[in-house]
């Protein structure tokens, strides 16, 4: 399979094929490169690596995102944090963590996207 | 919630440098007393609220409380003294050199590769150190 086979597979499990569909219908000609490079690398070069279970690989992901101030992928990643087996009550402790090493309101930020995606999906 | 409205500051900070000794070693407690002379608050605080709250909390366990630590560290960029002792505690609560090297490669991803190059540096400081090199 080539990496980009296997890069959709994992971006569509991770991810949901929602989601998935809705990136694919909204490509254009000036993003299609852009969509194409996070199949193969973020998804087929990286999320499909052994080495850390992908429940690790979202807590990494979700305290990347929350310390450079992404909250629009945070929203995307709380929902794939929870496909990968993360519980709720997990999300909130990654969350406060944060707190201490990207300062309250990055924490303030992140956990109202949170909340509203974990209410949206009745987990919270 | 683990604290109890009774609790007192000295009592949360003497809860906070049990499990900072016990996670960071020699190196967490080096930092507190490099604060001594300058900003001792500061050092209590960190001892406090990171370690004797949030780190002691049980809805993680230590490993993935040290991934988290390493991937915000990662990103936020400038951080690597910080990054130095938690490689060092990441080691010290059961992660691998793998585990902690693939965390940085996956961190390049969302942080761009110049942070996750640092990142691994630092990493490989502390391998060396430990004498855990070559990684694999």
């Amino acid at each position: 399979m080539s990496s980009y086979d296997e890069g959709e597979k994992v971006r569509r499990e991770v991810l949901g094929d929602a989601h998935v569909d809705r990136a694919a219908a909204a490509t254009t000609g000036f993003t299609a490169d852009f969509q194409d490079l996070i199949t193969r690398y973020a998804w087929g070069e990286i999320w499909t690596r052994p080495g850390l279970d992908r429940r690790t690989r979202s807590c990494i992901t979700l305290t990347a995102l929350v310390a450079r101030g992404h909250l629009e992928e945070l929203a995307l990643h709380v929902r794939a944090a929870l496909r990968n087996g993360l519980t709720a009550d997990e999300i909130k402790e990654v969350l406060l963590q944060t707190a201490v090493y990207c300062g309250v309101p990055a924490a303030n930020s992140a956990f109202a996207v949170a909340q509203r995606v974990l209410a949206e999906d009745g987990d919270v | 919630m683990n604290t109890a409205p009774a609790e007192t500051r000295q009592d949360r900070f003497d809860r906070g440098l049990e499990v900072l000794t016990r996670v960071d070693g020699e190196g967490g407690q080096k930092v507190i007393d490099s604060l001594a002379d300058i900003s001792p608050e500061l050092g209590h605080q960190v001892v406090a609220w990171a370690f004797g709250d949030i780190y002691d909390r049980p809805g993680l366990a230590p490993r993935d409380r040290q991934l988290v630590t390493l991937g915000m560290l990662t990103a936020l960029g400038g951080c690597e003294p910080q990054l130095d002792v938690h490689i060092n505690a990441a080691l010290n609560v059961g992660l691998t050199p793998e585990e902690i090297v693939e965390a940085l490669l996956h961190s390049a991803v969302y942080c761009g590769m110049p942070k996750a190059l640092n990142a691994t540096f630092v990493a490989k400081k502390v391998f060396g150190e430990r004498g855990l090199l070559p990684v694999g």
